[in-house]
């Protein structure tokens, strides 16, 4: 369990994607009556994910500096475009699949949050300090 | 935290815009009967692919619809044949409008909300 604690990678990795689908909503909502406008989603969660180069290094100037992990890179998500018929002006936003959507985020999100308070409640338990 | 910081301001954008929309739905019913009042509207537009994806308002459009034509003699601006120009203004679609612009307003309000009480539920994790 100690090598590596995957429940927090996985937990905030899981909490990440629900934060990058809520701002994927939120455009979406956002263009509801934008002309032309295409909803896009995000690809649902999965355990594998992508991983991307990093784009910023952590940079190791003294000797005592951490180094970065090995899993510091963040995983990225592919989006896609959201099924759905178009209003006459071009825009396939559905606000009622929005809201839908938004509501399943809210709930992966509190999830995610959840895995990870129950894996540090795990870690002080085994320390020793309850609560 | 950085993608709610993006879903705030996107949902402020939206939020936004639609008052924008509905501020000129109401300069037009206030001037559905002013003479020679063409009908305003603003475009919406999508933010370039590269930015965060808010939504931007264009120029305010005049409606180029005929001006409807209004039989009053007795009016200072009637002409000849005792017509003047009114307004192009319907009613019926301004309230259409401002009831679209109000559902949308309040979906970005929820979404706004909604990112708030998800980034407070991040935050708490903190502050135990």
């Amino acid at each position: 369990m100690f090598n590596g604690l995957d429940l927090f990678n996985l937990a905030s990795n899981k909490a990440s994607h629900a934060g990058m689908q809520q701002a994927m909503i939120a455009r979406n909502v956002a263009n509801a009556d934008t002309p032309g406008y295409k909803a896009a989603a995000l690809e649902p969660f999965s355990i594998q994910g992508r991983s991307t180069p990093a784009r910023l290094a952590m940079a190791q100037s003294r000797p005592g500096h951490q180094a970065a992990p090995a899993d510091f890179n963040r995983t990225a998500f592919r989006t896609e475009a959201r099924d759905g018929d178009a209003a006459p002006n071009g825009n396939t936003v559905s606000l009622e699949t929005e809201m839908l959507e938004a509501a399943r985020v809210k709930q992966d999100h509190d999830l995610a949050l959840a895995a990870y308070r129950g894996g540090m409640t795990l870690l002080r338990t085994v320390l020793g300090r309850a609560g | 935290m950085g993608d709610f910081l993006d879903s705030f301001s996107i949902a402020a954008s939206g939020m936004r815009a639609q008052a924008k929309r509905l501020r000129h739905v109401a300069e037009n019913i206030a001037n559905a009967d002013t003479p020679g009042y063409r009908r305003k509207s603003i475009p919406f537009h999508a933010a370039a692919a590269d930015s965060r994806g808010e939504v931007r308002t264009g120029r305010v459009q005049l409606d180029p619809a005929e001006l409807s034509l209004i039989h009053d003699p007795t009016h200072p601006m009637a002409d000849g044949t005792g017509h003047y120009q009114g307004s192009n203004v319907n009613s019926i679609l301004e309230i259409a409008d401002s009831r679209e612009a109000q559902r949308s307003y309040e979906a970005n309000l929820k979404m706004f909300d909604q990112t708030r009480k998800m980034s407070g539920a991040l935050l708490d994790l903190l502050r135990r």
